[in-house]
């Protein structure tokens, strides 16, 4: 195969496009789609002070990567959730990726500054550890953000995590969640920071193509308590659909974006947002969710 | 030809004969949709011909949790 801009020798074939790109073009595509995808959701500027939330997987790296390339004015922010290994690796690789680059990071280790790991939580209060840790990491990135005064906080969700999320809420007509699916959640009260998904026209086949061509390091296994959980089979079935017809994912996210979403907006939650008591947070309840896991797991 | 698995599990098979990336994705059974496959460092398109001599590195694109 070659290359569809410039007839050299292509080294991905990107189906949906029915295109084949040299490593070259393959980056001016991606440039290309992330650029738009910031300027025509009107997600952030080179003013704004961007939070991007950096895991160690290919695609917060990916994007972390390209954000410092184009000088946009960004720290990343990573949290040590405890999980063993994992947590041990990912957080060594965002470190040396910030030392090599001279780039800004806050790491939040929440044994030391909470005194529990997602495990020991999710053991303790009974919940599950894929609940927990959204619930905490929830927290932390709003919690950071406005702490540090950013104006933005940055996510590197791709298509398949939005196509996925949508096939679960879909299958259990989550009216709620589907009211709200969108690249740019905007901040309904003082104290919520706007956040923005970039990354969510790429594939993350084409986010693993970025960082190969880059040489970018990456954590390249997954969290060991993801394992059978609903998010990858959406994916794996949602690949399946792709293999059949390519463009199926582009489609079933573009299209619910432009065509589907709005008829769901009468289902939209009126929430009434307040102030934690306990921290100060924004929560609907008196005291947030986080702050009553807490005091849950100093009961036990 | 020799083809490592990275992820999830690391693992590494031997394989006797040549044939394209089209073919040798068939025969582990993955998918090119969400795998990515690189020999000497360059990604490799699925009409590229694998050798004997080869060693290919399988990269899949899937995360969650």
């Amino acid at each position: 195969m070659y290359c569809r801009r410039c007839g050299e020798k292509a080294e991905i074939h990107l189906r949906r496009h029915r295109a084949a790109f040299c490593s070259k073009c393959f980056l001016e595509y991606y440039d290309r789609q992330v650029n738009r995808n910031i300027r025509k959701e009107k997600m952030f500027g080179f003013e704004d002070r961007l939070m991007m939330v950096v895991s160690g997987g290919k695609d917060s790296m990916a994007l972390w990567d390209w954000l410092l390339k184009k000088g946009y004015n960004v720290t990343a922010m990573h949290i040590d959730l405890g999980i063993g290994e994992y947590s041990k690796d990912s957080r060594e690789l965002v470190e040396q990726f910030s030392q090599d680059w001279k780039a800004e990071l806050i790491v939040v280790d929440i044994k030391q500054e909470y005194g529990f790991t997602i495990p020991s939580l999710a053991r303790k209060t009974r919940r599950s550890f894929c609940s927990v840790c959204g619930l905490v990491k929830r927290y932390l990135f709003n919690k950071v953000a406005l702490d540090g005064e950013f104006n933005v906080v940055v996510t590197g969700h791709n298509l398949d995590d939005e196509a996925a999320t949508l096939l679960g809420n879909t299958l259990s007509w989550q009216v709620g969640y589907l009211a709200r699916q969108a690249p740019v959640l905007p901040s309904d009260h003082p104290k919520l920071k706007k956040k923005v998904k970039p990354l969510f026209t790429l594939t993350e086949r084409e986010n693993l193509a970025y960082v190969l061509i880059n040489g970018i390091e990456f954590i390249n296994e997954d969290c060991p308590y993801s394992k059978g959980a609903n998010s990858i089979l959406y994916k794996e079935t949602l690949n399946r659909l792709e293999e059949a017809n390519p463009g199926t994912k582009q489609r079933f996210l573009a299209t619910f974006l432009r065509k589907g979403r709005k008829y769901f907006q009468a289902y939209k939650e009126d929430l009434k947002l307040h102030e934690c008591e306990n921290c100060g947070q924004v929560t609907t309840a008196e005291v947030c969710s986080f702050c009553r896991l807490l005091k849950r797991l100093q009961q036990k | 030809m020799r083809v490592v698995f990275r992820a999830p599990h690391k693992k590494e098979i031997e394989i006797e004969g040549e044939m394209t990336l089209q073919q040798l994705a068939k025969k582990l059974n993955f998918s090119l949709e969400s795998h990515l496959v690189v020999r000497n460092g360059r990604m490799l398109t699925p009409d590229e011909v694998i050798r004997e001599e080869d060693v290919v590195e399988v990269f899949s694109a899937v995360s969650g949790g």
